[in-house]
């Protein structure tokens, strides 16, 4: 019986109504607006940051695809293609194993075919020229090049020393330059790109290559793609299988296959916890900065409207249809106000990108901004829902209205049965009753600017907590840190003295103007070893299957083949030794020197959390234990007490490689035990006016005479810090900013429609003797009161999240040290008691110029 | 055969001593095709018996039955919909939605049903009240006895089983109020509408076929006959 198509007139109902209501609209819809560019700058940061790391993942891997089947014939790669199991494959041929010239000493160069349609494949983009057709043209990287002394131009002439593999002579061969393309960034390799008239020309070479096993020259790479990224090492199994031959390596038929790292579980969905929740976290706030105006708007109009609607039941509206009216007109807003969001947040967030990555480890350079749609689908989602759940209460309302009682509504819920005040009717007690009208609008107004007012005063509480010290102190110990490049890449092993520091760098820096003192580090791994007998297992260390573990570590501790426990020794300069930060045991600078150069004692470290607390079940000795130790070749190298345990400083104390057992010495007693010439990093202070100098000269040093070379320093790491610092003040100020906006505009909604509705209220006051000087006044009170009151509930919430949820943050995050301060609230005061100011005014004035329209309205 | 009967209908408001009864039993009968007018003083409880007999508010105690259909055993959206099929209303303040025309305002009740409106009939009320030449103004630009007589047309354009009119004519002129009400006779006499109209206006209330008289929330003269005696 009640299955009716009454579509049209509720259509005509709502879309009528939605026109009378012109200003509510164009709040709603700023409203929409701001709430779909909050969302859309999140999805568009979010997912550009997703996909920039994902492409960034790729780059690093080398390629696009997902696998790679390795040294392969001709007929073989038919085979392997005719299979049907691929989407797409291409022939790769490496045609030299490296170039050779001695321009790329520091720099490998790899000579490759490749399929001419396939570039994307790889991220090679013609930059300029043209592609390499002939047998001597060729196509390179610009960073190459550029080492080469070759400006970018095509005929440009090339000659290259390149090497066809092991056992293999060197060739000399000069190409012509086609077209170059960028450099990666990321990998310090080079490519050179020939022709396919390159192979015809070179075969014979290309074939001897080829016919020793241990070289990759000659043979072909194949790049295979799939339909996903699923399971990709099954299906290349698979492949090969199908194609008649074997993924067994000591199969004579063999054939070896790579899936790209890039696609694995782990390294692609390194979706950690923290960001995760800390997006939850933005959203909820935007969802409720877009549910408190929303909301707030719709229900205000809703109780204004309240007698239309009472109306429409009495004419036979159904509570549905009357629910279906507001959900229509919502809808409407919505398809206004979204489409502007999402342009904007789109271009909000590409803004924001570059700032995020410029702080990140891989530099704005790689930021790429993502067209997904899934950004502008789930904004505008999320937008939706926020309508949806905004307006769902003030249809609610609306539809229950009762026909009867829609005539005496006016929106004050009749409990208040007295006053009972005496003052007489001061203007100042008049605004603050009209506050209290109404006091869930007035809360959600309250509210909705608070929230931006709290979201601002916690910005800049989290990033003036950010704590200098402990950030310097975690990477920095003195002004300058030297080592040479790889020390800084985390591969220095000190298995030789291939990664060791220069002497003549010392010297050169010993000699700068304002040096004031430095000591040395030296560091050797090679093999060194924990003899299993003498080192007595701590209760608290893990032990399983003859297996021990560090801390919390899943790898077992790694053995020789002796089953001994390899380990690091560093010997100490003077500088450092004072450096050490003593956690237990003997802590006299001059008793350690001491005891330490009798050969008999030995200091060992223990591993440090986030915040530098001792992480006490990474010591693997007690003070006072015995250890002995060995060298490759299984020679007792000495044995020692344990004299101290020192905390352990990663950045500036070790080989930057976590090591399970790690010991320090004297420098001199560092001769006894490995070779003095294992010279890991110098550290050093200058004096601070000569900062400046010393920070030119060794970058000009490490350019230029010690390439190798290189460096950190406090300066750097002080940039670092303030770069972050700055992102994350931009960024909170961005959605602070447009939180603000929507605050504002529930207020400025709040004043306009209570100065709209109480027109008649006016009128009566005027007409029992209100000048319009004391009605101004009692408007800008009313405003007054919003400013203060949001002051005040503001400092409240502030004060109760800064010793709850903030101290909770700055657990989180090492480098905080939790700093109380209300400044921003200096600045933000004036602000809302200026706005509780003008937004009563210029409602008022906007009131009286749309007193015409919005008459006709109301009749 | 009566269209509508109450029994014993009571609404009191509020509590202990401030409890107001403004209906305190009333039992009625209407007669179909009947023109009946409702007087009383003002606080008497005549516009609350006239929202009870429209179903715009529950009753305390009682029963209202209009066309046999005990209306208040009705949920509130099924209550809805029988009152836009069987009950037309014509108010005071004309009650006209103000962003819609005279003709859309006409055939809403019959429209939010998902009727198609019963066009000759409809045209027929409209050119009986006078209103051709209006179908495109807004209410707006209409004068208060033209608003009324929309609303009479809208009180008609459903066919409804009884028209309930809460003081028609109150905001209107002596002069436009006979014509209003004219209209209404010879609509009700035209269609064989049940109309049941509250007022104070003793001069008004002689127009209708019969009169009832309430005072503080009773009926004091015109009820039912059985009743009354």
């Amino acid at each position: 019986m009640w299955k009716i198509s009454n579509k049209k007139a509720v259509r005509r109902l709502s879309d009528r109504s939605l026109k009378a209501n012109r200003t509510r609209n164009l709040i709603a819809a700023c409203a929409v607006i701001l709430t779909t560019i909050l969302f859309t700058t999140l999805f568009t940061v979010g997912i550009g940051l997703m996909q920039s790391i994902e492409e960034q993942t790729l780059r690093q891997s080398g390629g696009r695809a997902h696998g790679t089947i390795k040294n392969i014939t001709q007929e073989e790669y038919e085979k392997l293609k005719s299979t049907g199991l691929s989407k797409d494959m291409d022939a790769n041929i490496l045609c030299a194993y490296d170039v050779d010239n001695p321009q790329f000493l520091k720099r490998h160069v790899e000579l490759w075919y490749r399929p001419l349609d396939k570039l994307d494949w790889y991220f090679t983009e013609l930059k300029g020229g043209h592609l390499p057709q002939d047998a001597d043209e060729i196509m390179m990287d610009t960073q190459s090049l550029s080492l080469l002394g070759i400006t970018p131009k095509e005929g440009a002439r090339i000659t290259l020393h390149i090497n066809l593999g092991y056992d293999q002579p060197y060739v000399e061969r000069t190409f012509v330059l086609a077209g170059w393309f960028e450099s990666d960034p990321v990998m310090n390799v080079g490519f050179g790109l020939v022709s396919e008239a390159y192979l015809e020309k070179y075969q014979q070479e290309l074939a001897k290559a080829r016919e020793d096993e241990r070289s990759s020259v000659g043979k072909i790479q194949a790049d295979v793609m799939f339909d996903d990224s699923r399971d990709i090492q099954k299906k290349l199994d698979q492949m090969v299988e199908k194609a008649g031959y074997s993924c067994d390596e000591k199969s004579p038929d063999f054939i070896s296959t790579n899936a790209n790292w890039a696609y694995l579980a782990e390294s692609m969905q390194q979706t950690d916890f923290a960001s995760a929740a800390g997006a939850a976290a933005i959203l909820l706030i935007i969802i409720l900065a877009g549910y408190l105006i929303i909301y707030n708007i719709f229900q205000i109009s809703v109780i204004r409207d309240i007698q239309f609607y009472g109306l429409l039941k009495t004419v036979g509206t159904t509570g549905k249809q009357i629910k279906k009216i507001i959900r229509r007109q919502a809808l409407w807003l919505s398809l206004w106000g979204i489409p502007p969001g999402l342009l904007g947040g789109f271009l909000l967030g590409c803004a924001l990108l570059p700032v995020i990555f410029d702080i990140s480890a891989y530099g704005k350079d790689i930021a790429v901004v993502s067209l997904d749609p899934v950004i502008f689908i789930a904004s505008a989602l999320f937008s939706l829902f926020t309508v949806w759940i905004s307006t769902r209460k003030p249809a609610r309302t609306a539809a229950r209205v009762s026909p009867v009682e829609a005539a005496k509504y006016s929106g004050i819920s009749g409990k208040r049965k007295e006053k009972k005040s005496a003052g007489g009717a001061k203007l100042y007690r008049m605004a603050l009753s009209n506050l209290g009208r109404n006091k869930k609008q007035t809360v959600i107004v309250l509210l909705s600017m608070a929230l931006s007012v709290v979201l601002v005063n916690t910005v800049f509480m989290i990033s003036g907590s950010f704590d200098t010290d402990k950030y310097l102190e975690r990477f920095v110990d003195t002004d300058y840190l030297i080592g040479h490049a790889e020390y800084f890449n985390s591969e220095y092993t000190g298995n030789d003295t291939e990664y060791a520091l220069s002497q003549s760098m010392i010297e050169a820096v010993q000699q700068q103007p304002g040096f004031e003192e430095g000591g040395r580090l030296l560091g050797c791994a090679g093999g060194l070893n924990v003899e299993k007998s003498s080192y007595q297992v701590p209760a608290y260390i893990r032990q399983t299957d003859g297996e021990i573990y560090a801390g919390d570590s899943v790898f077992p501790v790694s053995k020789n083949l002796y089953g001994n426990y390899f380990c690091m020794v560093y010997g100490l300069d003077d500088l450092i030794l004072s450096r050490l930060d003593v956690w237990k045991g003997e802590d006299n600078l001059e008793q350690m020197k001491e005891k330490l150069n009798t050969g008999k004692y030995i200091i060992a470290s223990v591993g440090t959390d986030d915040n530098g607390q001792v992480k006490e079940n990474t010591a693997m000795h007690q003070v006072g234990d015995k250890v002995t130790i060995r060298d490759k070749e299984n020679q007792v190298v000495g044995t020692y007490e344990i004299l101290s345990l020192v905390k352990e400083k990663f950045n500036s104390q070790t080989s930057r490689i976590g090591w399970d057992f790690s010991y320090y010495t004297t420098a001199k007693q560092f001769g006894a035990i490995a070779s003095e010439d294992l010279l890991m990093t110098y550290a050093f202070n200058v004096e601070d006016e000569k900062e400046a100098a010393m920070d030119q000269f060794l970058s000009d040093y490490t350019e230029q005479v010690e390439p190798m070379m290189s460096y950190e320093s406090k300066a750097e790491a002080l940039k670092n810090f303030s770069d972050m610092t700055d992102m994350f003040v931009t960024v909170g100020l961005a959605l602070s900013l447009t939180v603000g906006l929507i605050g504002t505009l529930n207020f400025i909604n709040s004043i306009l429609t209570g100065i709209i509705t109480r027109k008649r209220e006016f009128a009566m006051l005027r007409s029992i003797g209100m000048t319009k000087r004391q009605l101004k006044s009692m408007l800008l009170l009313e405003g007054v009161y919003y400013a203060v009151f949001t002051i005040l509930l503001s400092l409240a919430v502030t004060v109760l999240l800064s010793f709850t949820a903030l101290k909770g943050i700055s657990g989180l995050m090492w480098f905080i040290t939790f700093r109380f301060n209300l400044w921003s609230m200096a600045v933000v005061i004036p602000v809302l008691l200026l706005l509780g100011l003008l937004v009563p005014l210029a409602a008022e004035r906007f009131q009286r110029k749309q007193s015409v329209i919005e008459q006709l309205r109301e009749e | 055969m009566y269209i509508l009967t109450t029994s014993n209908l009571k609404k009191y408001y509020g509590q202990g001593e401030t409890q107001v009864k403004a209906l305190d039993g009333v039992s009625l009968s209407i007669e179909e095709g009947s023109f009946t007018s409702v007087v009383g003083t003002s606080g008497s409880g005549k516009s609350t018996l006239l929202h009870m007999l429209g179903g715009l508010d529950r009753p305390t105690k009682g029963k209202v039955t209009v066309d046999g259909k005990d209306i208040f055993s009705l949920k509130d959206d099924e209550l809805t919909i029988f009152r836009r099929r069987k009950i037309g209303f014509v108010f005071q303040s004309y009650n006209l939605v103000p962003v819609l025309n005279v003709y859309e305002n006409i055939v809403l009740p019959v429209e939010l049903d998902g009727r198609e409106p019963d066009k000759d009939y409809v045209n027929d009320v409209i050119s009986l009240l006078g209103l051709e030449s209006k179908l495109y103004s807004l209410p707006s630009q209409l004068s208060g006895g033209q608003q009324q007589r929309v609303a009479i047309a809208r009180a008609l354009a459903a066919k409804p089983a009884i028209v309930l009119a809460d003081e028609p004519t109150g905001n209107l002129d002596s002069k436009t109020s006979q014509d209003v009400l004219g209209l209404m006779k010879v609509t009700a006499d035209r269609f064989g509408q049940t109309i049941v109209m509250i007022t104070h206006n003793e001069e008004i209330a002689q127009m209708a076929d019969r009169v009832i008289r309430i005072e503080d929330g009773l009926v004091k003269g015109g009820g039912d006959d059985v009743e009354n005696q």
